[in-house]
C-alpha cells in the first residue's frame, strides 16, 4: 500500500471523527439540517448504510430525520432531542462527559477531565474557550482524535491506538447505553450508535497484526 | 495494518463530509502555567468559610476557615455543588412554551423537554414576556418578589439584582413575610415590639453564668446554629460545649419541651418534656394557671411592664366565652403531660433563673401565633424579662444570635432599587384593585383563585390574578406546601422564569431557565457573623463560571441593557470596582471604631477579624426603665391583651393567646384516625433548606437506598412490618412519597420527621404522582396559620406510612447516576 493511501484513509477517518464531533458538539441549524434532507449528508449517510455493521444506525438516523421532516420546526424538534439528550442531566438524558460514567463520585470535572487537561497541557493545547466545556466531552474528544489522526502521516501510531482505547472506548459503551434510554426521534441514538459501530470496526482495522 | 476494508470509505471526504464538518473545539495554549499544586483562596458560604486549593481550573480540595473552631461536616458538599451533573449548563427553555409561548401546554409543565437557546435569545424572550405582561395586562399579573435563602454574598446576592433589574422595567406584586418565621414575625411586634425571631439575643456569657434552667421550646440549636444567613463562623458551638460541661457538673438544668429527642438533647446530654405534637399552648396555659392559682406569678412585673394580664385571666380561669378552665387536668388530655406534671414544670419555672428559648417550628403550624404569643406571657409572668439568663427569646438558634456583637457595620450590597425609580418604563401603577403585596405563602391561593379577598395583619388583601412568576436563587418547589396544589396553579401560569445554577424542582417546571454560576465563580464580599459582626470575609473566585453560566451581576446587567439602562444598573462599574466599592464604604462606616486595611491588603489576607463585642442582656434597658425605654408594641408595653388585634376581630388569632384545635393533629387530634402520624418537616440536619441536596456524594452520607430519610418510632415502624433501611410509602388525601426508613428511639409513637428541602422528584408531571425522592411539602397543607399572618403551617400535617413493596421508581429528582434501590 503506498503512503498516499494510507493519508488517503487517514483523511478519511479524521473527517469521520470531526462529523461525529460536529453533531455532538452543538444542535444543527437549520442549514445544517438541510443536508441531511437532501445533500452532503445524504450521500454521506447513504455510503455508510451500505457497510453491513453500520446499517442498523444508519436506518435509526435515517427513520429519525424522516419523522423530524415530516414536524413543524425540524430544526426545532432536533434542538429540543439535543437538549433532552445531552443538555440535561443523567436522569433525562445522557451528559456527554466522561467524568460522569467514569468517576466514582459521578460528577463533572473528575479525573478522566483532567487526564484531557494533561495531555493537551503536554502538547501546548487548550479547549477553544468559547466551548467552555470540560475537556472529557465526546466532542472535544473525537475533535482531538481527528487531529491525531491527521498528524499521522505515516500511518497509525501508538498514540492514535491508546487514546481510543483509554480516552474514548473507556465509557462509549456506557454513554451510548445512556442515549438509548431516552425517547425521542432517535436521531443522536443513532449518531451514538453509528459512532460506537465505527470505531469498534476502526480499532480492529487500525490494530497492529 | 490491516486496511483493505476501508477502501469503501475512500473518497467520502472529496464528497461529502467537508461540508459537514464544523470548527475545531482545541487550540494552541497561549502560555504554559508552571503550576504544580495550585493556589489557596478563600471563600465563604452559608456552611462556613473555608480556603480552597484550586488547580488546573479546578476547586480540588477544601479546609475550614482556621478562625471557625467548630466547621461542619457540610464543607464536604461544596465541591459536589459545584461539579454537580445537576448544574444548568445553558440557558434553556421548555419546548412546548417556545413554540406556543402563553398558549403552551402548561400540563406538561415538569417533563422536561427543553431547549437550549443563546444568552441574547433567552434574554429577549425574558424581556418580552414582561414587556407582554404589562401592556397586556399590567403589574398585577407579574410577581418577582418571592426570594430565598440565595447564595452568600453582598455584591451578588440574587434577590437585589432581579428585583432592581425588574423595576427598572415596571412595577410587580411582591411580598411580606417568609416561609421560616411567617406567624412569629407578624404576632411578636403586637407582643413585644419586635419581630423577636430575627434579633439579637442575651449572649451565652450571660445565660451559662446566670441560668439556672434553660427551656428550649421546639428549639434544636445544635442542628440549627450550623448555617448562618452571612457567611457562618460558629461561635456559637463554644458556648454550647459549655453548656455540656455546666449540666454534667449539674450547675444548670436544660429541659427540651419537644415530642421528639433532638440533636441538641442528644449532644447536651440534657432533660427532655415529652409533649404531643402540636398541643404547646394547652401546656402553657395549664402552666400560666398553675402559676396564677398557686399564686407563683410576679405580680409586680406585671403591674409594671404589661398591659392586658386582666383581660386574660378570666380565658384561664374558664370565665369568657368558652367556659372551659385551662386546668393541668384539661390540658394533660391534650398535650399528654400529667397534670401533676403540668404543676411541677410551672413551680420549676419560678424557682430560680429560667431563660426560655423558643424555637421556629411552632409557629410553622396553624395558629402558630399562639404559642409565641403564649410564650411571652409566660415569660411575663415568671418576671425575669431584661434579666441575665432569664426572660424569654425566639432565635437563639439562628446565625451567631447570642454571640455578642461587636458593633462593626457589615459591607453593603447591590442596591435593592433602582437609583432612578422615575426613569421606569412602565410606570403603571394600577393594580385593578388587586393587592400590589400579599403574604409570602399565599402565592399560589392567589393563582388558583384570583379576586379572592383575605385578611391579613390588619388589612384586606385582593389576591391578584398572576400570569407570570420569576424566580432567581427560590426554590418554592421546595418550601411551598402542598406539591399538587402547586401543580394545578402552574397549569394556570403563562410564562414561568427562573435563575439558579441547579436544576432545582422550580427549574423543571419552569418554562425559561436561566444558568447563574454558584457563588464560588465570582468575587464577592460577605460579613461573617450575622448578628455577631464578627469579620468580613473576601469571597475570591475559585473557579471561572462553568459552561455558560454567568454571575447574577451579568445576568441581570444583560436584562437592563435591553431596556436600555446598562449603566444606570452597573453604575458604570465592573465586579471588581463594586466588592472594592462595598469594601471601602464599609470601612467609612467603621472608621470611628475600627480601624481596616486597604481593600487590596484585605484582598490578599482574606479577611478583617473585629474581635468580641461585649455581653449584653435583650431587654434590660426596657426593665431598667420602660417609660424612656419603650417596647415597640402599640403600647410601649408588653402586651397580653392586644386592643390592636381585638380590633381585627379574626376568628383565629384574638385579642389574648388562645387555643385552637388544629385542622389535623395527632394523639387523638382531627384526621389522626385516618392517618395517625404527625409528620414534622423541620430544617435540614446536613442541608440548608434545600440548598445542597444536589451534592450527589454528601447526599449518599444520609440518604436511604437513595431516598431522602423518614425518621420513625420503633414500634410504630415494627407495627407496620418496617425495618431499618426499608423504603416507605408515606401519604395522605394531599400525596404520596417514597422515603427510605431510619428507625430511632429520638422519635416517639406517632410521630414521624422528613427534613424540609428534600428534592422533589415525581414519578411523572401529573396531579398525584408518587414522588420518588421524599420531599415532605407533597404531604403538607397550604393552609394559612390564621387571618393575622397568613403564614405556613407546614407542621400541621398528618400522614399514614407503610412498607413500600415491589420495584420503587428510580429517583427523578437529581441529575446524578441512577440509584438503584
Amino acid at each position: 500500500m503506498t503512503e498516499t493511501t494510507i493519508s488517503e484513509i487517514n483523511e478519511t477517518r479524521a473527517s469521520l471523527y470531526w462529523w461525529f464531533a460536529t453533531l455532538l458538539t452543538k444542535e444543527l441549524d437549520k442549514e445544517q439540517l438541510a443536508m441531511y434532507f437532501c445533500g452532503e449528508g445524504v450521500t454521506l449517510l447513504d455510503q455508510l448504510e451500505q457497510e453491513p455493521d453500520f446499517t442498523a444506525s444508519v436506518q435509526k438516523i435515517k427513520s429519525a430525520l424522516t419523522a423530524i421532516l415530516a414536524m413543524n420546526k425540524p430544526e426545532l424538534e432536533l434542538a429540543a432531542d439535543f437538549s433532552q439528550i445531552f443538555l440535561t442531566d443523567t436522569k433525562t438524558g445522557a451528559p456527554p462527559y466522561a467524568s460522569v460514567y467514569l468517576s466514582k463520585s459521578g460528577q463533572l470535572f473528575e479525573q478522566p477531565h483532567q487526564d484531557m487537561i494533561d495531555l493537551f497541557k503536554a502538547q501546548g493545547l487548550v479547549v477553544d474557550p468559547s466551548f467552555n466545556e470540560p475537556a472529557d466531552h465526546i466532542a472535544i474528544q473525537l475533535d482531538y482524535l481527528g487531529n491525531l489522526i491527521i498528524q499521522d502521516v505515516n500511518g497509525v501510531s501508538e498514540a492514535q491506538i491508546n487514546f481510543i482505547e483509554v480516552h474514548i472506548l473507556s465509557w462509549l459503551e456506557q454513554f451510548v447505553k445512556a442515549t438509548a434510554k431516552v425517547n425521542n426521534s432517535g436521531f443522536y441514538q443513532g449518531v451514538c450508535q453509528l459512532l460506537q459501530a465505527y470505531i469498534k470496526q476502526d480499532i480492529v482495522e487500525i490494530m497492529p497484526d | 495494518m490491516s486496511i483493505s476494508r476501508r477502501s469503501f470509505l475512500k473518497g467520502l471526504l472529496a464528497t461529502s463530509t467537508a461540508a459537514l464538518v464544523g470548527p475545531g473545539l482545541i487550540q494552541a495554549a497561549h502560555a504554559a502555567t508552571g503550576d504544580t499544586a495550585g493556589q489557596w483562596k478563600i471563600s465563604g458560604s452559608h456552611w462556613g468559610a473555608f480556603r480552597a486549593r484550586v488547580y488546573a481550573g479546578k476547586v480540588q480540595e477544601i479546609k475550614a476557615f482556621e478562625a471557625d473552631k467548630y466547621p461542619t461536616d457540610m464543607l464536604k458538599g461544596i465541591k459536589g455543588i459545584i461539579y454537580s451533573p445537576s448544574r444548568i449548563r445553558y440557558p434553556m427553555v421548555r419546548y412546548d412554551w417556545y413554540l406556543n409561548r402563553e398558549k403552551s401546554d402548561t400540563s406538561k409543565r415538569g417533563d422536561n423537554r427543553f431547549i437550549r437557546v443563546t444568552w441574547d435569545e433567552a434574554i429577549t424572550l425574558f424581556h418580552n414576556e414582561l414587556e407582554r405582561m404589562q401592556t397586556q395586562y399590567g403589574p398585577w399579573a407579574i410577581h418577582a418578589g418571592s426570594t430565598g435563602w440565595r447564595s452568600t454574598g453582598q455584591l451578588h446576592s440574587c434577590g437585589n439584582h432581579m428585583a432592581h433589574a425588574i423595576a427598572m422595567h415596571g412595577y410587580t406584586v411582591n411580598k411580606v413575610g417568609d416561609y421560616s418565621t411567617g406567624a412569629g414575625q407578624t404576632i411578636m411586634p403586637y407582643v413585644l415590639g419586635t419581630t423577636e425571631v430575627y434579633a439579637q439575643g442575651t449572649s451565652w456569657p450571660l445565660i451559662l453564668k446566670n441560668s439556672k434552667t434553660i427551656v428550649l421550646w421546639g428549639n434544636d440549636l445544635v442542628k440549627n446554629l450550623q448555617v448562618g444567613w452571612n457567611c457562618e463562623t460558629h461561635e456559637s458551638f463554644e458556648y454550647l460545649e459549655q453548656l455540656k460541661e455546666k449540666i454534667a457538673r449539674k450547675e444548670i438544668r436544660v429541659i427540651s419541651v419537644d415530642p421528639v429527642k433532638s440533636k441538641t438533647q442528644n449532644y447536651l446530654n440534657s432533660e427532655q418534656q415529652y409533649i404531643n405534637p402540636q398541643t404547646d399552648v394547652p401546656f402553657m396555659l395549664a402552666i400560666a394557671h398553675t402559676l396564677y392559682k398557686e399564686n407563683l406569678y410576679d405580680k409586680k412585673f406585671i403591674d409594671t411592664y404589661a398591659l392586658g394580664f386582666e383581660d386574660f385571666v378570666p380565658y384561664l380561669l374558664g370565665e369568657s366565652k368558652d367556659k372551659v378552665e385551662k386546668t393541668p387536668q384539661w390540658a394533660e388530655q391534650i398535650c399528654g403531660i400529667k397534670a401533676d406534671n403540668i404543676r411541677e414544670f410551672a413551680r420549676m419555672l419560678v424557682k430560680e433563673r429560667t431563660q426560655i428559648m423558643v424555637g421556629w417550628s411552632i409557629q410553622r403550624q396553624q395558629h402558630g401565633e399562639q404559642p409565641y404569643w403564649m410564650a411571652a406571657v409566660l415569660a411575663t409572668m415568671l418576671g425575669q424579662i431584661g434579666l441575665p439568663g432569664g426572660g424569654i427569646s425566639y432565635a437563639h438558634h439562628y446565625s451567631s444570635v447570642g454571640v455578642s456583637s461587636t458593633g462593626a457595620a457589615g459591607p453593603g450590597a447591590f442596591p435593592r432599587n433602582p437609583a432612578k425609580p422615575d426613569n421606569r418604563i412602565h410606570k403603571n401603577q394600577d393594580f385593578k384593585g388587586y393587592s400590589s403585596t400579599i403574604p409570602v405563602a399565599r402565592w399560589v391561593d392567589a393563582i388558583l383563585q384570583p379576586g379572592k379577598k383575605i385578611q391579613a395583619n390588619g388589612a384586606e388583601i385582593t389576591l391578584p390574578d398572576l400570569k407570570m412568576m420569576v424566580f432567581s436563587g427560590c426554590n418554592p418547589w421546595h418550601h411551598h406546601q402542598g406539591r399538587n396544589n402547586m401543580k394545578k396553579a402552574f397549569h394556570k401560569l403563562e410564562t414561568v422564569v427562573t435563575v439558579d445554577f441547579t436544576w432545582t424542582a422550580t427549574c423543571r417546571f419552569s418554562d425559561i431557565v436561566l444558568p447563574a454560576c454558584t457563588q464560588w465563580e465570582r468575587n464577592d464580599l460577605d460579613l461573617y457573623g450575622s448578628y455577631s459582626g464578627r469579620g468580613i470575609i473576601a469571597m475570591h473566585k475559585l473557579v471561572d463560571p462553568l459552561f455558560q453560566s454567568k454571575t447574577d451581576f451579568e445576568i441581570f446587567t444583560l436584562l437592563a441593557r435591553k431596556l436600555g439602562q446598562e449603566k444606570d444598573y452597573t453604575q458604570g462599574k465592573n465586579e471588581m470596582q463594586w466588592v472594592k466599592e462595598l469594601y471601602n464604604g464599609c470601612v467609612e462606616a467603621n472608621k470611628a471604631s475600627f480601624s481596616m486595611p486597604d481593600f487590596e491588603t484585605f484582598w490578599k489576607e482574606g479577611f478583617v477579624d473585629f474581635g468580641t463585642g461585649k455581653d449584653w442582656t435583650r431587654q434590660a434597658a426596657f426593665r431598667e426603665d420602660p417609660e424612656i425605654n419603650s417596647l415597640g408594641t402599640p403600647s410601649g408595653f408588653i402586651e397580653i391583651f392586644s386592643r390592636k388585634i381585638d380590633r381585627y376581630g379574626y376568628t383565629e388569632c384574638q385579642g389574648h393567646p388562645m387555643w385552637f384545635e388544629k385542622a389535623e393533629r395527632s394523639h387523638g387530634g382531627p384526621g389522626s384516625d385516618k392517618h395517625p402520624i404527625w409528620l414534622q418537616s423541620c430544617h435540614p440536619n446536613k442541608r440548608l433548606h434545600s440548598q445542597m441536596c444536589d451534592s450527589e456524594q454528601f447526599r449518599a452520607t444520609y440518604a436511604v437506598k437513595g431516598r431522602e430519610p423518614i425518621y420513625l418510632n420503633p414500634q410504630d415502624a415494627k407495627s407496620r412490618g418496617i425495618k431499618d433501611g426499608d423504603i416507605v410509602r408515606v401519604f395522605n388525601q394531599r400525596g404520596q412519597l417514597l422515603a427510605g426508613a431510619v428507625v430511632s428511639d429520638n422519635f416517639p409513637s406517632g410521630v414521624a420527621r422528613i427534613e424540609e428541602g428534600a428534592w422533589y422528584g415525581p414519578v411523572d408531571e401529573k396531579i398525584g404522582s408518587l414522588d420518588t425522592y421524599g420531599d415532605p411539602n407533597t404531604l403538607t397543607i397550604d393552609l394559612a396559620t390564621s387571618e393575622l399572618s397568613q403564614a405556613t403551617s407546614a407542621n400541621t400535617c398528618q400522614v399514614q406510612y407503610e412498607k413500600f413493596v415491589g420495584k420503587a421508581p428510580a429517583v427523578t429528582a437529581f441529575g446524578g447516576p441512577k440509584e438503584i434501590s
